[in-house]
């Protein structure tokens, strides 16, 4: 529609302002592909020294920072991205959703604006902050542990409800109209109406702003340092959420940084720069993961998009 | 004609009016004594399950909690027959409720059994496994049975009216809301009382020193890192995302897609991936003036300048920007629009004198959250940063505030931490009063420029 009014456009000029903003554009296309790249070079040597399958698929994890002998097993760090990433959504989403309905159901009113601006204000608290929330306070008020699964999850709750709020409240928003309105035409409460046209009109919103909520979940380190640590291992029941298994972020963060073994820099060849390189690795499947789940959303949408089309018509 | 007068006699009018009030009462009761019960019982329970993970008040409140599952079992129970009674059909949602809590009454009691039985010998960290359990499990089982049937019965003891199901329903989802931010203002207030409760102004203003006089703290050379790296990054990643922005939002050519691809997974993975990007470029072995500047080979110590830490955080800014640009662009009324190229205006004046004009406020507002996250983001420069002894300029080691408060407690022995460690406080009280600033204006621009933000017409 905008190129057919833009008539130059049309005719296949090229203008300035077109050429730049493309070239601006092929910018993060670039970045992306530069960061996967890295990442993949820096993970090659532990491909090479330990072996996919033994990473993959093995529990054992203990490196300079624990005690020898050393095994790279990165199962454990898998498995608490998991447990870390249920704990958290479990009292993200059912929170998110409630002050989406909130925002949604109330929205000109005084407490739906200051909701939805506090939301906003929220939303920009460094993660450093909830990890110092985790030393400082959150143990001596509440009777979790200090450092665990469970803090950790309830810090990246915390972190995440901010941002998959506003989200859910825009696929709320964007539910077609007239569902709405036919069913409060025929006498359902309000209620019912959000609980059984809304909701299920949304649901495609819905379920990506839990997926990118889910992302940001999955991929903060600094949070997951200070509450749970940076060494994984397999908790022994494995729904533990006491423990201390570290996730891939933190992981990696311990493997390849220098602040796990006391600030010393990583020599080149030695052992510490093989377990730098088994950071990588995990970086590499937190990519993966990633991306897969970006794909998913996007075809998703896509696909919505095409059903809408095909109804509109 | 006789006019009688009549002596009124207001006892016993008084006796039936008593009469017909106990009576009133009565009736009441025998309509609504069913929910109101069972509405004191759920909303009690609703309040010991939130006040249990409290660590003051996890052993006094413990040992009620079983009972009270078991009488909200007992109480949906009652609501359920009430239910039936009074509207002749029976309540789907209540029987369900009525057998989850009844489940979780067995479970609950069950639970010091199962935990000890399941949970091996736990040794190190200091921290009682079983006490945690103790204290969450029956929350959520609480909150779990409780709150629907608060519901239930608030919407019984209003008269069962489409209006009073709206209200005991919405009720719910008040309730975390509340919880919610109560938590977030917990956090604030402990993070500022912390902090203003070590204030020293004396450290704002001086640099850290390690010589001559060894161990002088001082956050300066911190705070302008901060400025420093958000200037840059603004400086790297403004043109860049007003472009990609304006790419996808406006002259949407075949690769529109795929940017718009790249622009959301650039947000949506991990800052520890950029950083480790950020670190490999640092620890890579190329030898030239520009990657020189880039590794800070010039100065002892891990490498890593505030140039590179802004190349790798313009990947987080870039989307952001480019995300608000194209929501200005989309929302341009068309009829400006065709009104500038129905005048015969080239693509290069509607860009400057139309579409930037009216994509400013996004463009700003895309700025200052992108400057709140750089504010923040320690994942990307805590592989690479250092203590900032040397100054703070493009070329320079980088150092920022967040990166004293992760310092203070993951840094090396001694010199860094040891000096500046009780001074955390005062960095996240700083850093919470910037990264807040920025998001506070941010929001009040987009409340004044609402419209803009969504995109249509």
């Amino acid at each position: 529609m905008l190129r057919r009014v833009n008539s130059q456009v049309r005719r296949g000029i090229r203008s300035w302002p077109v050429i730049l903003s493309s070239a601006a554009a092929l910018v993060p296309v670039a970045m992306l592909l530069a960061v996967i790249v890295l990442i993949v070079k820096g993970s090659l040597l532990a491909l090479d020294y330990v072996g996919f399958q033994d990473m993959l698929f093995t529990g054992e994890f203990s490196a300079t920072f624990t005690n020898p002998p050393y095994s790279y097993g990165l199962l454990g760090a898998i498995w608490a991205t998991m447990i870390l990433l249920a704990v958290s959504m479990l009292i993200a989403i059912p929170t998110s959703l409630a002050l989406a309905v909130f925002t949604t159901e109330f929205p000109e009113t005084f407490w739906g604006r200051r909701i939805r601006e506090a939301l906003g204000v929220l939303a920009g608290i460094p993660p450093v902050l909830y990890g110092l929330v985790a030393v400082l306070f959150l143990s001596r008020i509440f009777a979790i542990p200090d450092f665990s699964t469970l803090t950790g999850g309830v810090l990246l709750a915390l972190l995440v409800i901010p941002f998959m709020a506003p989200l859910m409240d825009d696929a709320l928003q964007n539910a077609p109209n007239e569902l709405k309105e036919a069913s409060l035409a025929l006498g359902a409460t309000r209620w019912y109406t959000l609980k059984n046209a809304t909701l299920p009109a949304a649901f495609p919103g819905i379920v990506s702003a839990v997926a990118l909520g889910s992302l940001k979940a999955m991929g903060d380190v600094i949070i997951i340092i200070f509450a749970v640590g940076y060494v994984p291992y397999l908790p022994s029941p494995l729904w533990d959420i006491t423990g201390r298994g570290a996730p891939l972020t933190s992981a990696g963060a311990g493997l390849a940084g220098s602040f796990s073994r006391g600030g010393a820099p990583i020599i080149p060849q030695s052992q510490a720069w093989l377990e730098s390189s088994v950071g990588y690795f995990s970086a590499l499947i937190l990519l993966a993961m990633a991306i897969a789940v970006l794909c998913l959303l996007s075809m998703l949408q896509w696909r919505s998009r095409r059903l809408q089309k095909t109804s509109a018509e | 004609m006789e006019i009688e007068t009549v002596t009124e006699d207001f006892s016993g009018v008084n006796e039936v009016d008593r009469q017909a009030t106990s009576n009133h009462l009565m009736q009441w009761m025998r309509d609504n004594g069913v929910p109101a019960l069972v509405m004191l019982v759920s909303v009690s329970a609703v309040f010991v399950a939130l006040l249990h993970p409290i660590r003051a008040l996890t052993e006094s409140l413990n040992p009620c909690c079983v009972p009270l599952l078991g009488s909200l079992a007992v109480c949906a129970g009652l609501l359920l027959a009430y239910g039936r009674r009074k509207e002749g059909s029976w309540d789907r949602g209540l029987g369900l409720l009525l057998i989850v809590s009844f489940l979780s009454t067995l479970l609950l009691w069950a639970l010091p059994d199962l935990l000890e039985g399941s949970l091996p010998e736990y040794t190190g960290y200091g921290e009682n496994k079983i006490e945690t359990y103790q204290a969450i499990v029956p929350t959520l089982l609480l909150l779990l049975s409780a709150v629907p049937l608060a519901a239930s019965a608030s919407y019984h003891l209003m008269g069962a009216t489409p209006r009073a199901h709206d209200i005991s329903r919405y009720g719910i989802v008040v309730l975390p809301i509340i919880v919610a931010f109560f938590i977030y203002g917990l956090l604030i207030w402990q993070v500022l009382s912390k902090g203003i409760s070590n204030w020293d102004w004396s450290v704002i203003v001086d640099d850290y020193r390690n010589f001559p006089a060894p161990g002088q703290p001082g956050l300066r050379n911190h705070i302008l890192g901060t400025l420093l790296l958000m200037g840059l990054t603004s400086a790297i990643s403004l043109p860049l995302g007003i472009g990609a922005g304006l790419y996808v939002g406006e002259y949407g050519g075949r690769l529109s897609g795929l940017v718009r691809f790249s622009i959301s997974a650039l947000r949506a993975i991990s800052v520890f991936i950029l950083g480790l990007a950020a670190l490999s470029l640092v620890n890579s072995s190329v030898d030239s003036a520009f990657a020189g500047i880039l590794k800070g080979a010039q100065h002892t110590g891990p490498g890593g300048t505030y140039l590179t830490a802004s190349i790798f955080l313009s990947f987080l800014v870039i989307p952001v920007i480019a995300r608000c640009t194209e929501q200005g662009c989309r929302s341009l009324p068309r009829e400006l629009r065709e009104a500038s190229v129905s005048l015969g205006v080239s693509p290069g004046y509607t860009l400057t004198r139309l579409i930037l004009p009216w994509s400013l406020p996004n463009v700003v507002t895309g700025l200052l959250i992108g400057c709140a996250e750089v504010a923040g983001c320690t994942a990307v420069i805590m592989f690479i940063a250092g203590t900032g002894i040397y100054g703070v300029g493009p070329a320079d080691q980088v150092t920022t505030l967040d990166f004293v408060v992760f310092d203070a407690f993951f840094g090396k022995e001694g010199v860094h931490s040891g000096t500046m460690g009780p001074y955390q406080a005062i960095a996240a009280v700083l850093l919470l009063i910037i990264t807040l600033g920025l998001s506070l204006v941010a929001v009040a621009l987009k409340r004044r420029f609402g419209a803009r933000f969504r995109s249509g017409s």
